[in-house]
């Protein structure tokens, strides 16, 4: 394992939008930024979703600008498909210990051409595509990601070297090892975000096994133009879905899961995903089964008017129970709660999970930060300064601390940003220092240990 | 390949907004679709600069058609949609009056993903030419040479 040193004053940890807007804020400070990615590319969660609420513009569109200025800044180097392994306090800053994992594929070779993908004979479910769609062993992630570079998913490749032929810059090398490197920091911003509760959790909601219950993330991908099957179709016979239903807080406000607390985004998501598909499909039915609407944000409570207005329905129920018939068409069994509390069954060509969201990471063992109770990052001072975490210089941003919708991950990225360009400053990371540093940083960049 | 299936060369521009359709013309590069090669995409930073006989002149020069992708209402300057599709309007009343085909200018909203859309546009615009052709109509620059003509007459 070959060993490499670089120096920047802010290391963010996590790609997606909170932590590129961290990114981009500090680095338009004039200090020097790493963003650890531990995906192939970054955009995170962000990049993946259709559209956004309550303005209904397309996120892509938001977030690829994004993703392309901190790419191309110049104080912003990226490392994706690594992870971060240990921080050490040494002085004022850090020390960080970061793993590339190896692609398989020169990354400075690789001019994402796909050739290799065309080769390729072996088949997989995308998780880009939330399972819905299919990729190569070898395959560059997504079409928008940065860096458009292959990579070899090792543990399903069947060593066949038919993408070494295609290759036509023999970028492939099967002999790539991961490479640890060592990052002098001084101060840390986590963005490491969220993950959804495992569909397999509730029992009571199939586990997975309906093959037309679909989580939200999943019905995200079917309503983006550039999805799975470029239009709304159920994964089971591929038929147009005449009923949708969703349910909420599948996995929220739900103590057999752990998870006691709101994920404070799923109201306005499905208010979204009903929108969309009654715009996608004109003669679509969608019901939300619901416990309570929480349009808290600017604009959210006319959104759910709107919604209202369009004639998709709500109604007051916790959904007991999700089976399915014969044809698989998921039935949902349900309590009116605001009539007369009787009980029913009703069947759904499409059944969409609001499932909860989860603390993406876990710091224990690489950075000193605390997490709170419900495994977020505990901010120690919620109220004055939410960014700041128990360890002093490591900061915290987005739904890295909770959950929360994109533009209070972006507050909070600038916000946390802030705090770390005034801690670094209090500790010298500025002026001619910096020169030196980005002069390592290109070094580091040019000898191949970043993504491009 | 896609030029091979190309018999007449055309010549279509697209105005790509930089901030959406531009990036969308781009997706459609980085998903490997293909369409054909009669159509320039020229990457604008708002389509509404163009006046009227910007549009005109493109005609006069040759041009076969032009495609106006915008950001829609996700543009980021505001008002320039609305002001866009206005000036439109009054560009294709400009073409009828010229006797130029309205179905030779087209404006539509092109996002950072839409390939489909994209490809639609532009495959449209291609048959719709095909189509013109066919009514014998003649291209822009034979309408044009009667234009003179009656102009010089």
């Amino acid at each position: 394992m070959s060993k490499k040193r670089i120096m920047v004053d802010g290391l963010v940890i996590g790609g997606g939008i909170a932590g590129l807007q961290a990114a981009l804020d500090l680095a338009d400070q004039g200090h020097s930024v790493l963003v650890v990615e531990k995906e192939p590319s970054i955009g995170g969660k962000m990049i993946a979703l259709s559209k956004v609420f309550p303005t209904l513009d397309c996120s892509s569109c938001i977030c690829t600008p994004r993703m392309a200025a901190a790419a191309h800044h110049q104080n912003i180097t990226l490392m994706t498909y690594s992870e971060v392994k240990e921080t050490r306090r040494v002085g004022n800053g850090f020390e960080a210990t970061v793993l590339q994992k190896p692609r398989y594929v020169n990354a400075n070779d690789c001019t994402g051409c796909r050739l290799c993908e065309y080769a390729c004979p072996v088949n997989l479910p995308h998780e880009f595509e939330g399972n819905l769609g299919a990729r190569r062993a070898i395959y560059v992630p997504f079409s928008t990601a940065i860096p458009q570079v292959a990579l070899v998913d090792i543990d399903n490749c069947i060593l066949c070297g038919l993408c070494e032929k295609a290759c036509p810059t023999k970028a492939i090398d099967f002999l790539q090892e991961p490479e640890e490197i060592t990052v002098e920091v001084g101060a840390i911003i986590l963005a490491t975000g969220y993950d959804l509760s495992p569909v397999e959790a509730k029992e009571q909601y199939g586990q997975g096994r309906l093959r037309n219950v679909l989580s939200a993330l999943q019905v995200e991908r079917l309503l983006a133009p550039h999805g799975p099957y470029g239009r709304v179709l159920r994964p089971s016979d591929g038929k147009i879905p005449d009923t949708v239903a969703y349910v909420q807080c599948a996995g929220s406000r739900d103590q057999t899961l752990g998870v006691p607390y709101c994920s404070r985004v799923c109201c306005m998501y499905a208010i979204k995903q009903a929108m969309l598909l009654s715009g996608a499909l004109p003669l679509v039915e969608v019901t939300i089964y619901y416990m309570d609407i929480r349009a808290f944000g600017k604009a959210f409570e006319q959104f759910y008017q709107n919604a209202k207005a369009m004639g998709i329905q709500f109604i007051k129920a916790k959904v007991a129970k999700i089976t399915e018939d014969e044809e698989q068409n998921p039935i949902v069994r349900i309590e009116m709660m605001e009539e007369d509390g009787h009980v029913e069954e009703r069947t759904h060509d499409m059944v969409v999970l609001s499932p909860g969201i989860l603390p993406g990471w876990d710091p224990a063992g690489v950075v000193l930060a605390e997490t709170a109770k419900d495994g977020f990052i505990r901010c120690v001072q919620q109220e004055l300064s939410p960014s700041r975490t128990s360890e002093e210089g490591v900061f915290v941003a987005g739904t890295a601390a909770g959950p929360k919708d994109i533009p209070d991950s972006i507050l909070e990225a600038g916000a946390a940003a802030m705090e770390a360009a005034i801690y670094l400053r209090q500790n010298g990371y500025v002026g001619q220092e910096r020169e030196v540093r980005e002069s390592t940083l290109r070094e580091a960049a040019l000898a191949g240990g970043s993504g491009r | 390949m896609a030029v091979d299936k190309q018999q007449n060369r055309l010549k279509i521009l697209v105005f790509a907004t930089e901030a959406c359709a531009y990036p969308g013309a781009d997706h459609v590069g980085q998903i490997h679709a293909e369409y054909l090669t009669d159509a320039y995409i020229i990457r604008v930073l708002a389509p509404v600069v163009f006046p009227e006989d910007f549009y005109l002149r493109c005609f006069e020069r040759g041009v076969d058609a032009i495609i106006v992708m915008s950001c829609g209402h996700e543009c980021p300057y505001q008002g320039a949609y609305e002001r866009m599709t206005e000036r439109i309007s009054r560009v294709h009343a400009l073409m009828k009056e010229r006797g130029l085909e309205p179905e030779r200018l087209r404006m539509c909203a092109i996002c950072t993903v839409c390939s489909k859309a994209f490809l639609k546009e532009v495959n449209t615009m291609n048959e719709q030419l095909a189509h013109l052709a066919t009514r014998k109509v003649g291209r822009a620059g034979e309408l044009r040479d009667d234009e003179q003509e009656t102009n010089n007459g």
